[in-house]
């Protein structure tokens, strides 16, 4: 079983290419290869015949995806942030998952974005993807208040009673104000 | 171990899994040739300690040795019966097998330095430091979770998509979710 994983960064949208995110997941899953497929290995061999070098092309990249996802029994890949991709990238990215998805069924995508990427999901994957919406969970702030609480700098101006005050309506609060963004976005 | 060598002749090849280097016995420039033949043990024990490099720049025709060779030629075990009358030959050998495998590390380092520049790691671990532990633990219990992963291929829908306001926590469920899939880096794009 291997995993690769990269997220998108907003800041570096001007140099972020399908190529680059794919040659960093293959970078990866190769990694996690002995020994490495040949494909990659003659691809190597072959480039530094060349002069100066040469950067991978994209087409060269997904292929050696493909055949060294085929080597593993199980790959998860995960994507994060992918509306900080460019969207004008975006198109030609679904275009190889989706094929990498279609050619190595041992493969399993797990991507994260705000919602308006979920048409593009549905529309790259119909049928084939699951949508699970990510909301604050009551506990999740729940451990992160006790948390913050363990450290209070000015412990002794704690009491029991307070505690519990923030502990009951920081929560409320937090997820008051989620129902209600969720009301103005519908 | 000996019987596995191939026979003395002026040129000999190496192969290993994925690389193949040839070269004539006569370019191999080791000073191990130049110790004495009468006592082949002697250079066993080098004389300023274990860790003092006996010889340096072994240069092939297509290999280089590296440091991390020289420390396997001299914490070799030291037991050794051959005879002098090919000893030589059988100590090119295993260097040549030295120098192989650790031309394909450097090679393998190398190759996926081409792959991609893009190193990962950094973030997830400043991210363990920063997460309270179970937040985000419900994520890997979801039913869409527990088939997306453990799913058969092909019977399964591979692709897994959350989605979230900003701040929600999506790049921390994800960072919980390497955790539950004993993932070891990620690469920032």
């Amino acid at each position: 079983m291997a995993v690769a994983c990269v997220y998108c960064d907003f800041h570096a949208r001007n140099e972020q290419s399908t190529a680059e995110l794919l040659g960093a997941l293959l970078k990866q899953v190769v990694s996690a290869l002995r020994p490495i497929p040949d494909v990659v290995e003659t691809a190597f061999g072959e480039s530094k015949e060349r002069v100066g070098g040469c950067r991978l092309l994209l087409t060269d990249i997904h292929e050696m995806l493909v055949r060294s996802l085929s080597c593993l029994e199980k790959v998860f890949i995960c994507i994060d942030a992918l509306d900080e991709f460019p969207a004008k990238h975006r198109p030609e990215l679904w275009e190889s998952l989706k094929q990498i998805v279609r050619e190595c069924p041992n493969t399993r995508l797990f991507l994260t974005g705000r919602l308006h990427i979920c048409d593009e999901v549905q529309e790259y994957f119909p049928g084939t993807s699951d949508m699970l919406p990510i909301s604050p969970r009551e506990r999740d702030i729940e451990l992160y208040l006790r948390m913050r609480l363990s450290r209070d700098p000015e412990p002794d101006a704690m009491d029991e009673e307070l505690e519990a005050d923030i502990l009951r309506i920081v929560p409320e609060v937090i997820l008051g104000m989620y129902v209600l963004s969720r009301c103005i976005e519908f | 171990m000996l019987s596995h060598l191939p026979p003395p002749t002026d040129s000999f090849d190496c192969h290993t899994s994925k690389s193949r280097l040839s070269f004539p016995r006569t370019n191999i420039n080791n000073k191990a040739d130049t110790l004495d033949r009468k006592n082949p043990m002697a250079h066993e024990e080098p004389a300023e300690g274990r860790n003092a490099p006996r010889y340096t720049g072994h240069t092939f025709n297509s290999c280089t040795f590296n440091k991390e060779a020289h420390i396997s030629d001299l914490t070799d075990p030291p037991a050794r019966q051959e005879p002098a009358e090919g000893y030589n030959f059988i100590r090119n050998v295993e260097n040549t097998f030295n120098s192989c495998r650790f031309t394909v590390v450097d090679e393998r380092k190398a190759l996926l330095e081409w792959l991609s520049p893009l190193e990962p790691g950094r973030r997830h671990w400043a991210m363990s430091i920063d997460r309270v532990a179970g937040v985000g633990d419900w994520l890997p219990l979801t039913n869409q979770f527990t088939q997306w992963r453990e799913g058969d291929d092909g019977s399964v829908k591979p692709v897994l998509f959350c989605h979230g306001d900003p701040g929600v926590g999506k790049t921390y469920l994800r960072y919980g979710l390497l955790v539950s899939l004993e993932s070891v880096g990620v690469a920032k794009l």
